[in-house]
């Protein structure tokens, strides 16, 4: 039989959402995939400051950090920012970062030689020196596992002086770390040969070349090679500036990227990235005079990628708002091609003082899927990052810019159009009513769009041949919003309603794949005319 | 297996066990409910439910709805279990379907509470280790402050600000692009 107990007695104290336990305020914190999210529960109270700063484990999508900025993967937005521990950004300020791992950033003086690089700790303060190095210059530093750890191999790139930056030559140059502390000075391993990249995955170290070509130096076997003669490697062979290889550890595989620059269709972008290629190292790629020919790799496992000179690193896209998505490959074109490097929660440019390179000023992203590029900006100088660009093949010849007789919907098209990365504007064809049976007062205007090697005829009437004209326009910029809305969905164009009467979603997928193997593998182009008539 | 003292498996599900909540009311609920809480079961298996089980930490209130949660999570154990051995693959495919989808709209639902009641839910959850409860609550905080800033939270929850104003400022330096 329920007994009634007076209701007063429930009120016995009233808890504040700011005395939630820390045990499950971490449960929420473990939600938030967003490194920037997590930070702003810092400012609500003394609890949740505590409870934030004592959760460890890292967030799935990361930040990357420059001097000054940092970058934030899941908003593709790069902020103005004081980093904690300000020592620690001064050093990176004179100190470019070569490398990172979990919270450690590899520093390298830009002083003359001998060069002491030192590892930093930017939320503890807490630096690790390596040993000093005399010859050259280090461009990249890896590391096997967390320095503080009991056991870690920091693996460098050395490049001679002599060869220059702009030649991505050099060797690799290995140290031991035993509980934070080093007491020998680095080894070499390689002889120079032209070396794109180094990382460590399943325990050993991995290196590619110029040419893709990818070899692997086991970790109990580095001990030895002091002894053994240098590994030897031609140094003049061939090699495209046009391309970069990088090493990527994501999700269990090694990916090599191949990054390939070229002229941007885009005016005034200059040379930048045009391309990407994803393949897997697999161990049939080593030790064999003719390596197998690469697996290309088209999905990366709900993952994304950020690819930077410093550093490389995949990330779980755990969120479905976040604007870099998954299978995408996350770059900055104005990092001055001497990036980065990547921790748990940051990675830093080393646009340092003196070195002469902008602030980043946008973030680019490439997908993987539909090889569609996308460039996020903010459109006023403190206004919110957005996509600014979306488009296609950057490769091919440019729409030039509108001719100032269009405007409204005419102006409209051939900016969609462009974005869609066509090669010919819009081509109007007016009718004039010469027959007797029309009316005189009617007007056709027909209009042909090019995309992707489609070709569309849409027909509109109007009182006037400029009404007809822009109503073609309309119909043309409706069409192409709704066939491609996946490119366009977060371009400028996004607000244009995606709705039209002709168009299959289905159909957008099948055009995409059928298209970027023609385009890319062939280089040919087969026009097909499939005529819609309106 | 479990049960106190019974071998047969029918019995055991429909042996009802007491949940006294913190203001002295009982609840009666079936044993599969009850063990969607880890912290019951383990009375459960310890066999210590005679007479009911205690729980002072939570109000009955927030008892019954989290009952609620439970019968309706039981239920659609129980359900995708049966329909695993009497369905086709493909009819299987549908009901879990349907059911899923049922479940969410639920969830939905059920998370449809002031932000007092949610607070009350998660400690409950905690407290009687509902994985599924916990997760569901943890969510939703989550969602609710993503893209928020610390002024909005503190409203949003009520929470007040005691952070002394150098704190503030050192937060704000640490987290400047955090609050633009």
């Amino acid at each position: 039989m329920p007994r009634r107990v007076p209701k007063r007695a429930r009120f016995c104290h009233r808890r504040s959402w700011s005395d939630l336990p820390h045990d499950l305020l971490g449960e929420v914190i473990r939600r938030l995939p967003a490194f920037g999210d997590r930070l702003r529960l810092r400012g609500v109270c003394r609890q949740w400051r505590r409870a934030e700063r004592a959760h460890t484990e890292p967030a799935a999508m990361p930040w990357l950090a420059a001097a000054g900025h940092c970058v934030g993967l899941r908003d593709a937005a790069v902020h103005r920012v004081a980093l904690p521990g300000v020592d620690a950004r001064a050093a990176a300020a004179a100190a470019p970062c070569r490398g990172s791992f979990g919270n450690w950033l590899a520093l390298v003086p830009a002083s003359p030689p001998p060069c002491q690089p030192f590892l930093v700790n930017p939320f503890t303060t807490a630096r690790i020196p390596l040993p000093a190095w005399t010859e050259g210059t280090i461009s990249k530093i890896v590391l096997s596992a967390a320095p503080d750890a009991e056991d870690c191999t920091v693996a460098a790139v050395v490049c001679p002086e002599f060869f220059g930056n702009g030649l991505r030559c050099g060797s690799v140059v290995v140290c031991r770390l035993r509980h934070g502390e080093t007491s020998r000075p680095w080894w070499c391993i390689t002889e120079t040969f032209y070396l794109e990249d180094i990382a460590f995955f399943g325990g050993n170290l991995h290196a590619v070349d110029g040419q893709g070509q990818a070899y692997i130096f086991e970790d109990e076997e580095l001990e030895q090679m002091r002894a053994w003669p240098l590994f030897h490697r031609d140094p003049i062979a061939p090699f495209s500036v046009h391309n970069k290889y990088y090493l990527v550890a994501c999700h269990g595989r090694l990916l090599m990227v191949c990054r390939s620059f070229g002229k941007n269709r885009v005016p005034g972008d200059g040379y930048h990235t045009v391309g990407f290629k994803v393949f897997a190292v697999s161990e049939q790629c080593y030790g064999r005079a003719t390596p197998p020919p690469p697996v290309k790799v088209k999905s990366l496992d709900g993952h994304a990628l950020f690819v930077g000179d410093a550093c490389c690193r995949a990330f779980a896209v755990a969120d479905g708002d976040s604007k870099i998505r998954e299978d995408q490959i996350c770059y900055a074109d104005d990092e001055g091609n001497t990036m980065v490097i990547l921790t748990g929660e940051f990675t830093f440019t080393d646009e340092g003082v003196g070195c002469g390179h902008p602030p980043l000023r946008q973030l680019q992203s490439y997908d993987l899927r539909t090889d569609c590029f996308r460039r996020y900006e903010p459109r006023r100088p403190t206004g919110p990052w957005q996509c600014v660009w979306a488009q296609r093949l950057l490769r091919r010849v440019a729409l030039p810019p509108p001719p100032a007789t269009e405007w409204g919907a005419t102006l409209l098209l051939w900016e969609v159009m462009s974005s869609l990365g066509a090669s010919q504007g819009p081509c109007y064809c007016i009718y004039s009513s010469d027959r007797p049976s029309h009316d005189p007062d009617i007007h056709v205007v027909n209009v042909v769009v090019d995309v992707y090697d489609q070709r569309w005829r849409f027909t509109q009437t109007g009182t006037s041949v400029h009404e007809a004209k822009h109503r073609v326009a309309r119909e043309a910029v409706s069409f192409l919003r709704s066939r491609y809305h996946r490119v366009l969905d977060d371009s400028q164009w996004s607000s244009v309603p995606h709705y039209h009467s002709h168009v299959d979603v289905e159909e957008y997928e099948d055009d995409i794949e059928e298209y970027c193997t023609k385009a890319l593998e062939d280089q040919t182009y087969i026009t097909s005319f499939p005529w819609w008539r309106v | 297996m479990a049960s106190a003292g019974s071998g047969d498996e029918k019995a055991a599900a429909a042996a009802m066990i007491t949940l006294i909540s913190s203001d002295n009311e009982k609840f009666e609920v079936t044993e599969a409910t009850a063990t969607l809480s880890q912290t019951i079961r383990h009375m459960i298996e310890d066999g210590c439910t005679d007479g009911g089980v205690p729980l002072p930490n939570v109000t009955s209130k927030i008892l019954a709805r989290v009952i609620e949660y439970c019968k309706k999570h039981a239920t659609a154990a129980a359900g995708e279990e049966g329909s695993s051995s009497s369905f086709s693959d493909a009819a299987f495919l549908e009901v879990d379907r349907a059911f899923l989808e049922e479940l969410e709209e639920f969830d939905d639902a059920f998370l449809e509470v002031d932000r007092a009641t949610l607070f009350d839910l998660i400690l409950a959850a905690n407290y009687l280790d509902i994985k599924g409860l916990l997760n569901l609550t943890c969510q939703k905080v989550a969602d609710s402050v993503k893209g928020k800033t610390p002024e909005q939270i503190r409203e949003m929850y009520n929470i007040v600000n005691d952070l002394t104003p150098e704190e503030e400022a050192e937060i704000r330096r640490e987290t400047q692009w955090a609050f633009e």
